[in-house]
C-alpha cells in the first residue's frame, strides 16, 4: 500500500555564499575579451558589395484597338544618381518593325517604323494599320550596336462602355439631390457591354479626363491636397486614373453586362469630362502592378526594392496594348451651402 | 516526492524551478504548470533542494519508507521578500531555462530595463541574441531567420494571432499581468508544433492566494493597474492597460493639422483560480486588447481603424498520481481588424476576422526513475474571413474553414547523471487541402562536469498558416493557409549547444544553429487586386535558410546583473520572379538578404545596485546595418494613356544587396523605490532611451520629383526622455 502525505514546507534562508574567489574579476576580462572578439568580427569583410551600374534599352508602345498603330519610344536607362533626360537616353538609328501574328505566332503583316526623332519611331507612310482587338503583335528593334529586342502582345477583346446619367451632381447620393432621380442612380454608374466572348479576365483602368481642368474647378478632396503639397503639379489631375480594377470587382447583370458604380474619388473637377475605360493586356498589368510597389505599400520591408515585371527579351519597357471605351459625363457642383 | 512549487509571498507557481536529491544528484524541474515528480527513490533519508533564480535556495531532509509517496508542496521565498543580500542560488539552477534553444527573460528585467515610454514583452526579449527587432518601430520577433508568423505566441496556451499595439510598435501583454516568459528560439521539443521557427509561451499570473495585492502605473504613453488575491477556493488576478495619449493630442491640436481624433489601446487581462482539491486546479483566463484610431486628414476624408485580439482559456491540472499528471486545456481566440477609409465620399471598408477555438490535453508520466514520457493532442477549428468593399460594393469576400489535429509523444530519458536523451514525434493533419505531416525531434544533453552541458538537437517542423503583413504597420494583418495546390511549409533544424557555469553566478552559453525552410509561401507581392485570383495565384513559393552562432553570458546574481549577447547570423531567400537578372529568365531566382537580417548583433544589458534606494539600468545595442536595395538605374515610361503622370521606374541588378549604416543605440534608466505617503511602496523610473541621439536609419526613401533623384533618409527614434511612477500595495 502506498502511502500519502502532503507537507508544505518553506525555505530556510541559508548561510551566506563564501565570498568569491579571485576569479571574480576573471569574467569581467571574459566579457571585455568577448565584446572585443565581437567588435573584431565587426570589423571584417562585408559581403555586401552593391552590383555596379549596367545599361538596358528601354521600349515603350501602347496599341489601341481601332487606331493607327503607335510611335515607339526607344532610350536607354540612365543611372540612378544622374540626371535624366529622355532626349540624352534617346536611341537613334535603330530599326524598327511592328509584326501582325497569325494564330500560329508567324507574322502576317510586318509594318516598318521610321525614326522621327532619337527616340521616336513612327509607322512609316506606307504602314497603315488599325490595331485589331484579340490579335497578336510582335515588336522587333535592332540597334545599331546589333543589340535586338524583342516584344510581343496580345490585344484585349473589345467592349462598349455606356453611363446611366449625362449629367450628375458631385456627391449626389450623399448629398440628397433631385428627389426625381431614384437612390441607385444617384451615383455614376458604367455599363461594360462585352462585344466578344472571353474566358480570360479583363482587367480594367478607368480614366477621366476633364475639360477644364483650373484650380476653381477642383473637387474639395483635390483641392486641399493641391493646397498642401507645393510640388503636386494640378495637370496630374487633369487626367485621373483608377487602379487596376479585375472584371471581378464589377457588378454582373443578367444580360451579361458589368456595372461599376464610379467612385467619387475618381473625380478631381467639376465640369464635363471624358471617362474612359481601358481593358488592358497583360504586360500592361504586369508592368503597373509591379512598378507600383517599388516605392512602398504591399508586403514589402521599407526600402526592398524589386524590378519591375518586363515582357520584353534584350531589354526592358512595356510594349503593351488596350481596348477603350469613352462616355461623357458633366459633374455638376453641388450647393454645399445646406452643409 | 511530487507536488507544486510556489513563491511563498502569493502562492504563484514556478516554471521550470529545480529540484534535486542532494544524495543522489538525481533532480527534475517543474513543469509549466509549477509541478514536479521526483519517482523511484529508494526507501532513506534524502536532502531535497529546490532553488529558483531570485529565490532563497529550499533544504530539507526528507525520510523516505518503502512504498511511500510524498506530496511535497515547496514555497520558494524570494529574495526581495526577504531582502536577503545574499541569495543562493547560481547559474546552474537555471537548468531548465538553458535547455537547447530556450531563453527566458524575468518579468523584473522587462520592468525596468529602458523602454520607450512603456516597458514592453517583446522588445525585452528583442534583446535576447538570435531574436531581432526589425526596427525602433517594431516589436515583432525575428527570431534566427525567421520571420514573425514563424514564431507560434501563447497566452496560457492560446494562441494570439496579432499581439500588437501602436501598429506594432509594442506588444499586446501586459507586464504586470505576465507571470513567466518561455521562449524556444529554435529545436523546439515535440510538445509543441505549427511554426517552422519558434515558440513564445506567455503565463499570465494566477494571482495572489495569500493576499490582497496591487499595483498602480503611470507612464508617459500608458498607464497600468493590477489587482489579484485569494478566494476561497483559488485566487484571481485582474489587469487593465491603457494608452494616455490623449492629453498629448489635445495639445498637438493647438499647433498642428492632421491630428487623429481618437488614438488608444486597451488592454484588460483576467485570471480566476479554483484550486478544487489537492489533485485538482482549475482556472479560467481571458485577453481582450485592441486599437483604435480616427485620423481626419485633407479635406473629405478620414482614416478609421480598429483592431484587437480577445482569448479565452479554461485549464484544468489533475494529478492521477506521484507518476502522472495531467491538464487538459480548452482556448478560443480571436483576432480582427475593420479598418476604414472615406476618401472624397468614396468609402473603402476591411472586415477581417481570425477565430479559432481548440482543445487541447498533455499528460507526463514518469515510469520509472529515468524516464519521462509525455503525450498529448491539440485539436480545433479555426475560421478566416476576409471581407473588403470599395465604395459599398464587395469586392473581396474569402472565409477559410479549417480542422487541425496533432498528436505528440516524446520520452526524455536519463540514462545517467551525464546524458539526457530526448526522442519525439509529432503528427499533424490540417484539413484544407488534407496535408498530414509528421514531425520527427531529437535532442540529447551531455554533462562532462557539473558546469558544462553539451548539447545537440534536431527536428523538423511544419507550418500551415502565413502572416500577411507590412513591417512597417501591423493594423492591416491577414492570416492565410494551406489549401489545394498551397501545400505547408516545412524545414529542419539542427542545433549544437555548451551551456557553462565557469563561475559562480555566471552563466556562459553558445549555440549554433542551422535551419532550411522550404515550400515557404507568402502573398506576392505584386499582387495589387485579388479579385478574381484563384487561391494559389495568390501566393509566391519560395525557400530559404538560416545559420549563426549566438553567445550569451550572463550575471543574474549580485549587485551587477546583467547579460551580454552576441549573435553572428546569415539568412537567406529565393523567390522566383524575385531578384531574378534583369534581363534573365524572369522565373529564376536569386537568394537575397531580407531586410532583418543581421550579421552581427550585440546587445548590453547592465543592472546595478547603486544604493538600497537607487538602481542603474543600461543597454547598449550595436547590429549590422539592414539589408536594404540600392536602385542602379532609372527609366521613364511616359506616354500611358490613362495618365498624365510619368512612371518613373527604378532599375535594381540586385535586391537588398546593400546595407544601412550600422545600427547603435544606448538606452538608461534609472529607477529610485521609496514608498507612496508610506501607505505603499513606490518606485520611480527615469528613462534617456538613445541617450547620444544616434540617427539610425530606418530605410531610405526616393524622390523623383528632384532631378537627378534625391535619396532621403528615414530616420529612427531620436533622443526620448521618459518617466513612469508605480505604486505596490
Amino acid at each position: 500500500m502506498m502511502n500519502e502525505m502532503t507537507m508544505t514546507f518553506k525555505t530556510m534562508p541559508l548561510k551566506k555564499l563564501p565570498r568569491l574567489s579571485p576569479l571574480r574579476r576573471s569574467p569581467l576580462l571574459f566579457a571585455a575579451m568577448l565584446l572585443i572578439l565581437a567588435a573584431g568580427s565587426l570589423a571584417g569583410c562585408d559581403p555586401f558589395e552593391p552590383e555596379p551600374y549596367r545599361e538596358y534599352v528601354v521600349v515603350e508602345a501602347w496599341l489601341k484597338a481601332g487606331q493607327p498603330l503607335p510611335p515607339v519610344r526607344l532610350s536607354t536607362t540612365m543611372p540612378v544618381d544622374q540626371k535624366y533626360s529622355f532626349e540624352e537616353a534617346a536611341v537613334a538609328g535603330a530599326e524598327v518593325r511592328v509584326h501582325l501574328l497569325d494564330p500560329s505566332g508567324e507574322s502576317e503583316a510586318a509594318y516598318a517604323y521610321e525614326m522621327e526623332r532619337p527616340g521616336i519611331y513612327r509607322p512609316a507612310p506606307g504602314a497603315l494599320h488599325e490595331v485589331i482587338p484579340g490579335r497578336t503583335y510582335h515588336l522587333e528593334v535592332e540597334l545599331s550596336d546589333g543589340r535586338q529586342v524583342r516584344a510581343r502582345t496580345t490585344v484585349p477583346q473589345p467592349f462598349a462602355v455606356s453611363a446611366n446619367r449625362e449629367s450628375i451632381i458631385y456627391q449626389e447620393n450623399l448629398l440628397g439631390g433631385d428627389e426625381d432621380v431614384d437612390d441607385e442612380n444617384k451615383q455614376l454608374i458604367l455599363t461594360i457591354h462585352p462585344l466578344s466572348e472571353s474566358t480570360q479576365q479583363r482587367i480594367f483602368i478607368f480614366n477621366a479626363i476633364a475639360d477644364s481642368p483650373t484650380y476653381e474647378n477642383l473637387t474639395p478632396f483635390y483641392k486641399d491636397v493641391i493646397d498642401s503639397d507645393d510640388e503636386i503639379d494640378i495637370n496630374e489631375f487633369a487626367n485621373n486614373s483608377s487602379g487596376l480594377t479585375p472584371d471581378d470587382m464589377l457588378t454582373p447583370e443578367p444580360d451579361g453586362t458589368l456595372d461599376l458604380r464610379y467612385p467619387w474619388i475618381g473625380v478631381a473637377f467639376y465640369g464635363g469630362q471624358t471617362i474612359v475605360a481601358n481593358s488592358i493586356d497583360s504586360n500592361t498589368n504586369d508592368f503597373v502592378r509591379s512598378q507600383s510597389v517599388q516605392l512602398g505599400g504591399s508586403t514589402l520591408s521599407p526600402g526592398e526594392i524589386p524590378n519591375a515585371i518586363y515582357h520584353v527579351e534584350g531589354g526592358i519597357g512595356v510594349f503593351g496594348s488596350m481596348v477603350s471605351d469613352s462616355v461623357y459625363v458633366r459633374i455638376e457642383r453641388p450647393d454645399f451651402s445646406g452643409f | 516526492m511530487h507536488g507544486y512549487i510556489v513563491d511563498s509571498r502569493n502562492g504563484e507557481t514556478l516554471i521550470a524551478a529545480n529540484i534535486a536529491i542532494l544524495e543522489t544528484g538525481r533532480g527534475t524541474t517543474s513543469n509549466s504548470s509549477g509541478y514536479y515528480s521526483l519517482t523511484n527513490l529508494q526507501p532513506g533519508t534524502y536532502t531535497l533542494i529546490a532553488s529558483y533564480i531570485g529565490y532563497h535556495r529550499f533544504e530539507r531532509v526528507v525520510e523516505l519508507e518503502a512504498g511511500q509517496a510524498l506530496r511535497l508542496d515547496i514555497e520558494l521565498v524570494s529574495e526581495s521578500f526577504e531582502l536577503e543580500e545574499i541569495v543562493v542560488t547560481s547559474e546552474k539552477e537555471e537548468e531548465a531555462r538553458r535547455n537547447i534553444g530556450m531563453a527566458s527573460m524575468p518579468v523584473q528585467q522587462i520592468r525596468e530595463v529602458p523602454a520607450v515610454m512603456e516597458p514592453d514583452v517583446f522588445r525585452s526579449v528583442q534583446l535576447l541574441p538570435g531574436v531581432k527587432a526589425a526596427s525602433d518601430f517594431s516589436s515583432g520577433l525575428y527570431i534566427r531567420g525567421g520571420s514573425p508568423d514563424q514564431t507560434l505566441i501563447l497566452l496560457d496556451e492560446t494562441t494570439v494571432y496579432n499581439p500588437s499595439h501602436f501598429f506594432g510598435f509594442y506588444s499586446t501583454f501586459n507586464p504586470d499581468a505576465v507571470k513567466d516568459i518561455q521562449l524556444y528560439k529554435g529545436g523546439y521539443p515535440a510538445r509543441y508544433g505549427g511554426r517552422l521557427g519558434s515558440v513564445l509561451s506567455v503565463y499570465n499570473k494566477d494571482g495572489n492566494r495569500n493576499e490582497l495585492q496591487g499595483r498602480v502605473s503611470v507612464g508617459m504613453l500608458a498607464s497600468r493597474a493590477m489587482l489579484e488575491g485569494p478566494h476561497k477556493w483559488g485566487s484571481w488576478m485582474f489587469a487593465v492597460r491603457r494608452s494616455t495619449l490623449e492629453p498629448l493630442l489635445a495639445a498637438m491640436r493647438q499647433e498642428i493639422d492632421n491630428v487623429p481624433d481618437l488614438f488608444y489601446f486597451v488592454d484588460l487581462n483576467g485570471k480566476v483560480n479554483f484550486d478544487v482539491s489537492e489533485k485538482d486546479r482549475f482556472s479560467v483566463a481571458f485577453y481582450s486588447g485592441g486599437d483604435r484610431v480616427v485620423f481626419p486628414f485633407e479635406e473629405d476624408a478620414e482614416i478609421s481603424l480598429g483592431y484587437g485580439n480577445r482569448t479565452l482559456s479554461t485549464n484544468w491540472r489533475h494529478i492521477f498520481s506521484e507518476r502522472l499528471f495531467g491538464t487538459v486545456t480548452l482556448t478560443a481566440s480571436r483576432y480582427f481588424n475593420t479598418p476604414e477609409f472615406e476618401i472624397a465620399g468614396t468609402p473603402f471598408d476591411r472586415n477581417n476576422n481570425v477565430y479559432d477555438y481548440s482543445a487541447k490535453a498533455d499528460l507526463e508520466y514518469l515510469p520509472g526513475a529515468n524516464h519521462t514520457l509525455s503525450t498529448g493532442f491539440w485539436t480545433g477549428y479555426r475560421k478566416l474571413t476576409f471581407r473588403d468593399r470599395f465604395d459599398n460594393e464587395v469586392t473581396f469576400n474569402e472565409r477559410i474553414e479549417n480542422t487541425y489535429a496533432s498528436f505528440y509523444l516524446q520520452d526524455r530519458w536519463q540514462p545517467s547523471d551525464r546524458w539526457v536523451l530526448e526522442a519525439g514525434v509529432r503528427g499533424n493533419w490540417f484539413s484544407s487541402g488534407d496535408y498530414v505531416r509528421i514531425e520527427p525531434r531529437a535532442s540529447m544533453e551531455f554533462r562532462p562536469s557539473n558546469r558544462v552541458r553539451l548539447q545537440a538537437a534536431y527536428g523538423r517542423y511544419y507550418q500551415f498558416l502565413t502572416l500577411v503583413t507590412n513591417e512597417a504597420f501591423s493594423g492591416f494583418d491577414l492570416w492565410l493557409t494551406t489549401d489545394d495546390g498551397v501545400p505547408p511549409s516545412w524545414g529542419d533544424q539542427y542545433v549544437l549547444g555548451v551551456k557553462s557555469v565557469p563561475f559562480d553566478s555566471w552563466g556562459f552559453d553558445v549555440e549554433l544553429y542551422y535551419r532550411t525552410m522550404r515550400d515557404l509561401f507568402e502573398l506576392n507581392p505584386f499582387v495589387v487586386n485579388a479579385s478574381g485570383m484563384d487561391y494559389p495565384e495568390l501566393f509566391r513559393f519560395g525557400e530559404g535558410h538560416a545559420y549563426g552562432v549566438e553567445v550569451f553570458l550572463e550575471r543574474r546574481i549580485g549587485r551587477l546583473t546583467g547579460f551580454a549577447g552576441y549573435t553572428f547570423g546569415v539568412t537567406r531567400r529565393k523567390f522566383p520572379g524575385f531578384n531574378a537578372p534583369v534581363l534573365d529568365d524572369p522565373a529564376r531566382a536569386r537568394f537575397y538578404s531580407p531586410k532583418y537580417d543581421r550579421t552581427h548583433d550585440v546587445n548590453l544589458v547592465l543592472n546595478y545596485e547603486l544604493s538600497r534606494r537607487w538602481k542603474f539600468t543600461a543597454i547598449f545595442n550595436y547590429a549590422t546595418g539592414q539589408a536594404y536595395t540600392e536602385p542602379t538605374g532609372r527609366m521613364q515610361i511616359i506616354d500611358m494613356p490613362w495618365s498624365n503622370l510619368v512612371r518613373e521606374t527604378f532599375i535594381v541588378e540586385k535586391l537588398n544587396d546593400a546595407r544601412l549604416p550600422d545600427y547603435h543605440r544606448l538606452d538608461i534608466a534609472f529607477t529610485r523605490k521609496g514608498t507612496f505617503f508610506k501607505i505603499a511602496d513606490a518606485e520611480w523610473q527615469f528613462q534617456l532611451i538613445n541617450v547620444y541621439s544616434r540617427r539610425n536609419i530606418w530605410f531610405y526613401q526616393y524622390d523623383f520629383d528632384k532631378n537627378p533623384v534625391e535619396r532621403e533618409e528615414v530616420a529612427l527614434l531620436p533622443i526620448i526622455p521618459s518617466f513612469s511612477y508605480t505604486v505596490h500595495f
